[in-house]
């Protein structure tokens, strides 16, 4: 299982072509349900911690998750 | 495509499904007629199907929210009260059934915000606020008189000075647009008469260029980033736009989960480019159900410049902003009072 992005510097890739919007107006990645963990950068042991979404800060680090076997995991939790 | 600005963490927020803004337009009409709209005034008040849908549509997307957000915006919304108050005060309850945030926001011009009026918004939930002073009284009366040409300045502060005596909790953005013609009224409004807001975390400003009219242009856009740091220098607040500065960044037509509902039932993404092709992405049904134009919602979602994604639509010679400014500003003399 393999992260959207595995990196600390808030970069995370997505593209136009794999979102799609349905009748209730939610945004789907590739047909599932988009998750958004809100994690913050590494802490002091090396793992990432994730948190609940939420407002956001400078810090903040980000995944972009989609559910299924569609080559989009959750990110690993510390 | 890669975004790794600052703002790309809101950006992808997004798409998580877990927050819902409508901006609706409660009404087309307005009892304003200011110098540099853009609007046309052809639509009435909001359909009742549509407020249904509406209501539809959030009913079905409750369960997994955790903010919901409703922008009365028109036209001007108070000509439209009942149904401003009743759509927020049904939405405040849902919300708490669900254990929802509910953040009602509303952009009026103010006229019509006696105090009882003010109280009822708040108690509905409305507790956010936008209202325009566009100078001191004789420059504000020019820009932004009723549609029967009547002077506004005077009842407007007068409301705001009624919530400024208030103890209820609000946050209201007082917004100044500016051109050449107005800098300095709008300077010596803040100097004169606006000094009652300081030390009140209630009040803030907010400077905006008037775009779209030849003879309300802005020739030195610094003069907006000046009159920040001199508001911030008074011990005034200064509003950017956002609920967090995190969304001053990104605008609400390049969210993903950011609707404007017409009076009509057209989906937009932005409260600007009212009359392009390119912003009516669909259509929102009695049932709740949305019928989107894929194309053209990802258009605004995936904009490069994620601030303001009319300048990248612009640049693409998909849309021309504010190119309806000032058309349909024409004084009725003959309309009753406002």
């Amino acid at each position: 299982m393999e992260e959207l992005s595995a990196d600390n510097t808030s970069s995370v890739t997505v593209s136009s072509n794999e979102v799609s919007f349905d009748a209730k107006g939610r945004a789907t990645i590739n047909n599932s349900e988009a998750n958004v963990f809100i994690r913050d950068t590494l802490n002091a042991s090396g793992a990432i911690e994730i948190l609940a979404p939420g407002r956001l800060s400078a810090s903040t680090n980000i995944a972009l998750c989609g559910n299924g076997n569609n080559g989009y995991c959750p990110p690993k939790v510390a | 495509m890669k975004n790794d600005a600052p703002d790309n963490a809101t950006w992808l927020m997004s798409f998580g499904n877990t927050y819902l803004r409508f901006t609706i337009f409660v009404t087309e009409q307005c009892n304003f007629r200011c110098t540099y709209c853009y609007e046309d005034f052809k639509l009435g008040k909001i359909e009742t199907d549509v407020v249904e849908g509406l209501k539809n549509l959030i009913l079905a997307r409750i369960p997994e929210l955790k903010v919901l957000k409703l922008s009365f915006f028109g036209g001007e919304p108070l000509m439209n009260k009942p149904v401003v108050l009743e759509l927020s005060r049904w939405a405040q309850e849902l919300c708490q059934q669900h254990n929802v945030e509910y953040i009602g926001d509303i952009t009026t011009n103010g006229y019509a915000l006696d105090s009882d009026t003010f109280a009822a918004l708040c108690d509905a939930g409305v507790r956010s606020y936008q209202i325009t002073l566009d100078g001191e009284k004789e420059t504000h009366d020019k820009l932004r008189p009723t549609l029967n040409g009547k002077p506004t300045f005077d009842k407007i502060l007068g409301n705001i000075t009624g919530m400024v005596k208030s103890k209820l909790q609000f946050s209201c953005t007082i917004r100044l647009n500016v051109a050449d013609y107005n800098f300095d009224s709008v300077k010596s409004l803040v100097d004169h008469q606006l000094a009652l807001f300081t030390g009140d975390p209630r009040f803030a400003f907010h400077i905006h260029p008037i775009f779209g009219m030849e003879d309300l242009h802005l020739s030195r856009h610094e003069a907006v980033e000046e009159f920040k740091q001199y508001v911030s220098s008074m011990g005034l607040h200064y509003h950017d736009g956002g609920e967090t500065s995190a969304e001053e960044l990104v605008c609400y037509a390049a969210r993903a989960d950011s609707y404007v509902i017409r009076a009509d039932g057209a989906v937009q993404k932005c409260t600007v480019a009212l009359k392009s092709d390119i912003n009516t992405i669909g259509r929102l049904h009695k049932d709740g159900t949305l019928e989107l134009d894929q194309w053209k919602l990802k258009k605004w979602v995936f904009a490069e410049n994620k601030m303001c994604p009319v300048l990248s639509l612009q640049q693409e010679k998909l849309l021309v902003a504010y190119d309806d400014a000032g058309k349909y500003t024409e004084i009725q003399e003959s309309a009753e009072s406002v």
